[in-house]
């Protein structure tokens, strides 16, 4: 239908028109605190319900000559004038912080955090943010005096994501209006691709570049040799403790076993293809994250670019990294 | 299976607070089980919080709503106007709490909630209702911060005083467009009873009648004058004129001079040019006026009334009234009367003429009317008045021959009367001889009438009750009297209370001093202040509450457009709708300026805890000493300073830094109560050392 082309075409015009005009007014940045000019202001629903119900008592006061009822019209009327000003107030000096964020993968959660503050003793009540896909969260800063929101955002595509502007609204004391405005903190965040199984064997068959000749030198935090143990460290894995030893109350030891440089194993998107692009990165990042946990020194070929074999966790991220950020135009 | 929103603990306890209280000034009105209804609802409503019922069934509904809509049918017999559109609503109120699935049906309970509050005030607008409706306000205005508030906000005290908090920034605006905001007529014409059995004169007469009203201490009317007010023998209200008389029962007569006639032969209306008999009057008046040659030496009483609502059409005046308010009559007889029955507080201007003689010319229908008597009754009387008038010779003479004998004869005027036979004026006047004004108005009337001269009953309010805070007279129910015009050739309608023949005390000093002697004033009345007028305390209190009732309805409740004319135009010198808007525009910005001013003036002044503020003393010495901690300059600093700069002084200032730094800087965790003991002797040790530290001691 050419004429539906034509209204989204219409609509996502008008949101760029909107978008250019909100950057203009409310800028990116790290630190953001509300001001008049980055607050918007309306009735909701229930205020023009309110409004309704206000003009039948006036209707009903000047009828019958009521002058209670009058005055409870216009005590109505000054509610709904004050409530302007209090729900204003609930949004205006408001400090939002961007706080760190955590990479994630495809179809996971995308971690931000985002710190509400206040100065002096101004209170602040059931602010709401909303942003994009994430649970609305409401805060309160009435005995804090700054709150720390975590946002989890779901994530459905790799690469840099950056979720935009932060919703945040307020309808409190009375819910008669709201207050909005759009926070763009700048934050962002990498998204790995979605760590898809596949046994090893099929992989290998496709002409995965092992090199499975012993090499000479070892490579501490290896998994093949026995080398000795030392003391337990936070985050060492679970099956090389020295489970023996702890039972004979020596207290936790972690096993270290060497590897051998030589034993390499290259994982190389382009054994991975025909799957598609996507489905090969897939891939290839589950046996970066498999072979990260067992230690096994891996080397990462993605495209014209590589990363050289080795282990641990800096290694692992690196990997992660080239895999999330991996441009098949580039390429 | 829809998702059901639960309302905020918060909201939903005040909510219920505020439904219960919102509909219980409304139960005393309507049918008994609406308020088992409203109870039963907000059961339920509580027990659905609690998990243990399930809201109703759409069934159930459907036929709690049906049942209770027939009720309210056959109960009021009609669905249109206030006390059954109120039932109604107060049903659909009730019902709705079971109702609240969604927040948005709990925002149509609190805004409907709003609503209800104001339609108490169609039946009830006294200062109490008015103080009470603020505390509704005030839990209705929780629930709906409740319903903003965040679930896990549980501090339902703290949401009331938001609520306190938010209303009493409302009560300026609130004023200027209560005082501003021009006062427009009813759009449409609705004519409502606000019910309530007001009692007070009825248009009948007969032995008995007045045994009600001379117990009922509720007020009639209030009257203010422009300046002195006068004499309270001189304050005969009249209120209807009684000519037919059937051997029992005096009456105002059929139809002939009946209030409901717009017949502009008997009633005239201001403004109507075709009223003949007001012309004559007025011709009438206009020569007496020059007659008396100094106008200005006439006694002209203005007056405003303030009546309670009567139910009847008929106002109250001193002789001769004559208003020029819209829609107050004159009836051909001399009395104010209203257009329609008085049903809410009605006040009204009137002056009257002291002394004017009126209907000199008397029309002869008139005159057959004053003289009418029932046959066949009464004969003794008849004899009497027939011998009397033989011997007196003259109408005067006749007249003052009935009062004497009123006066030397063992008449006794008193509210313990005795039953009287068929022949009512026959056994008063030579049996019982015992009865207070009706009695003796109606006999005094039937003399006069059997005796040739024309006579009516008059029946309203003598005197009255001074209230000296707001200079204005305070007539009860108990001051309902009687007495007698007669018509006399060449003087028009004279006026005879023959009750002063017999009790002169209730003509100069009121009812109580006459029943003084007997003691049977308000007798039966339990509880009343006006019992115990002699208590200068206690009476005091009842004229003070009673004045500032009398302001609450002239000020608040009666201010109209007429009254916002005046003030307007006292207030800004001339009233127009520019002026008006102006004004309305320019206070209520400035109400909002100042309401602004509050919420977002920084309150930075944070609260100092006490350690720092001990500290802070030191350091006031240690300025006083000379030596001032710069700004920036840490406790540690400082003290490092004073310690290279003043040897002297290095240790004990040492001593307090480091107590002070380890009170600051202590581990904020909750503490045991053995940690929290040692605190407070921590504090307790390092207050001492401030107290006792004296730089100058130290330096010398």
């Amino acid at each position: 239908m050419p004429q539906f082309a034509l209204w989204t075409k219409i609509k996502k015009k008008r949101a760029k028109i909107v978008s250019a005009w909100l950057d203009k007014r409310i800028p990116v940045s790290d630190r953001i605190t509300l001001s008049h000019q980055k607050i918007f202001i309306l009735p909701t629903q229930q205020g023009f319900n309110f409004v309704l119900v206000m003009i039948a008592l006036f209707i009903g006061g000047v009828n019958y000559q009521n002058s209670l009822v009058l005055g409870m019209t216009f005590l109505l009327a000054s509610l709904f004038m004050v409530s302007i000003l209090h729900t204003f107030r609930n949004l205006s000096g408001v400090c939002f912080q961007a706080g760190h964020t955590e990479a994630s993968f495809v179809g996971d959660f995308a971690s931000f955090h985002v710190t509400l503050s206040r100065e002096g003793e101004r209170i602040y009540e059931a602010i709401q943010l909303e942003w994009r896909d994430c649970v609305p969260q409401v805060i309160d800063l009435i005995d804090e005096t700054e709150h720390t929101a975590r946002m989890l955002l779901p994530v459905t595509n790799r690469g840099i994501y950056n979720p935009g502007r932060i919703y945040v609204e307020t309808r409190y004391p009375l819910g008669l209006f709201k207050a909005w405005s759009w926070v763009d903190l700048g934050v962002q965040c990498l998204v790995y691709p979605e760590p898809k199984k596949s046994v090893f064997t099929d992989i290998n068959k496709h002409n995965f570049n092992i090199n499975r000749d012993a090499g000479k030198i070892p490579v501490p935090e290896g998994n093949d040799d026995f080398d000795g143990l030392r003391k337990y460290k936070l985050g060492d894995p679970l099956r090389q403790i020295d489970w023996k030893a702890y039972a004979r109350g020596r207290g936790l030891h972690t096993k270290t076993f060497v590897g051998y440089a030589d034993e390499t194993i290259w994982l190389d998107l382009d054994c991975v293809l025909e799957q598609g692009v996507e489905e090969g990165l897939s891939r290839l990042c589950y046996w970066v994250l498999k072979f990260s946990e067992s230690g096994q020194n891996f080397g990462l070929r993605v495209g014209h670019e590589e990363v050289l074999p080795g282990v641990g966790r800096a290694h692992k991220i690196k990997c992660l990294e080239k895999l999330a950020l991996f441009d098949r135009n580039k390429n | 299976m829809q998702v059901i929103y639960q309302i905020p603990r918060n909201s939903l306890t005040w909510l219920l607070v505020a439904v219960a209280s919102v509909l219980a000034p409304h139960l005393s009105r309507t049918p008994f089980w609406l308020g088992i209804i409203c109870v039963a609802c907000i059961c339920w409503r509580i027990q659905v919080y609690r998990g243990v019922w399930a809201f109703p069934n759409k069934y159930l509904k459907f036929f709690l709503v049906f049942m209770g809509t027939v009720g309210i049918y056959l109960h009021y017999g009609t669905f249109v106007g206030p006390p059954a559109g109120v039932a109604l609503l107060i049903m659909a109120f009730a019902y709705k709490l079971l109702e609240i699935y969604t927040k948005r049906d709990a925002y149509v309970v609190t805004v409907l909630a709003y609503f209800v509050v104001a339609t108490e005030f169609l039946f009830n607008q006294s200062i109490p209702m008015a103080v009470y409706s603020v505390f509704s306000l005030l839990a209705i205005t929780a629930s709906l911060i409740g319903l903003n508030q965040s679930q896990s906000h549980r501090k339902p005290w703290r949401t009331a005083r938001l609520s306190g908090l938010i209303l009493a920034q409302c009560v300026p605006l609130m004023l200027v467009l209560f005082i501003l905001v021009p006062r427009i007529g009813p759009l449409w014409s609705l004519d409502f009873d606000a019910g309530g059995d007001s009692i007070g004169l009825s248009d009948t007469m007969s032995p008995g009648d007045f045994n009600n009203l001379t117990r009922s201490t509720s007020l009639a009317f209030r009257a203010k004058f422009e300046g002195n007010t006068p004499e309270p023998n001189q304050l005969y209200w009249r209120g209807l004129i009684l000519y037919d008389f059937d051997g029992k029962t005096w009456s105002k007569g059929s139809a002939k001079l009946g209030e409901h006639q717009r017949n502009s032969e008997l009633v005239y209306w201001p403004g109507d040019k075709r009223s003949a008999w007001f012309s004559e009057y007025n011709q009438d008046f206009s020569k007496q006026i020059l007659a008396t040659g100094d106008p200005e030496s006439l006694k002209v009483f203005r007056y405003e009334v303030t009546l309670e609502p009567s139910d009847q059409t008929w106002l109250f005046g001193l002789d001769m009234p004559l208003s020029r308010q819209k829609g107050i009559g004159l009836s051909r007889d001399f009395r104010l009367l209203a257009k329609a029955p008085i049903d809410s507080v009605f006040r009204y201007q009137a002056e009257s003429i002291v002394g004017i003689n009126v209907d000199l010319d008397l029309p002869p229908w008139i005159k057959a009317r004053a003289l009418q008597l029932p046959e066949g009754t009464n004969y003794r009387a008849l004899a009497l008045a027939k011998r009397w008038r033989l011997r007196a010779g003259s109408d005067r003479g006749m007249i003052a021959k009935v009062l004497s004998h009123f006066n030397t004869q063992p008449f006794v005027y008193t509210l313990r009367t005795d039953k009287l036979g068929d022949n009512i004026v026959d056994d008063f006047l030579f049996d019982t001889q015992r009865g207070f004004c009706i009695h003796y108005a109606g006999s005094f009337s039937f003399l006069m009438r059997a005796a040739g001269i024309p006579a009516r009953v008059v029946v309203g309010y003598l005197g009255g009750e001074l209230n000296t805070l707001g200079d204005y007279l305070l007539v009860h129910q108990f001051d309902a009297h009687a007495w007698v015009e007669v018509w006399l050739e060449g003087e028009g309608w004279v006026r005879i209370d023959p009750t002063g023949a017999v009790a002169p005390e209730r003509i100069e000093s009121g009812i109580e001093q006459a029943l003084a002697a007997e003691n049977s004033f308000l007798d039966g009345v339990m509880f009343s202040a006006l019992k115990y007028r002699d208590i200068a305390f206690i009476n005091n209190l009842r004229l003070s509450v009673d004045y500032i009732n009398m302001v609450w309805h002239e000020r608040v409740l009666g201010y109209d457009s007429d009254l916002q004319n005046e003030f307007l135009v006292r207030l800004l010198g001339e009233v127009s709708p520019r002026r008006i808007a102006m004004a309305l525009f320019l206070s209520g910005l400035l109400v909002m300026l100042l309401v602004s001013l509050l919420l977002f003036s920084q309150r930075s002044r944070k609260k100092t805890d006490p350690i720092t503020l001990i500290y802070l003393k030191f350091c006031e010495k240690m300025s006083k000493a000379g030596i001032t901690r710069m700004k920036g300059e840490g406790p540690d600093a400082f003290a490092s300073r004073i310690e290279t700069d003043y040897m002297q002084l290095g240790d004990s200032v040492t001593k307090i830094t480091q107590a002070f730094s380890q009170l600051v800087y202590r581990d904020q965790s909750p503490e045991a109560e053995g940690e929290k003991q040692q605190r407070s002797q921590a504090e307790k040790k390092f207050k001492k050392m401030v107290r006792e530290f004296s730089p100058h001691k130290l330096m010398r």
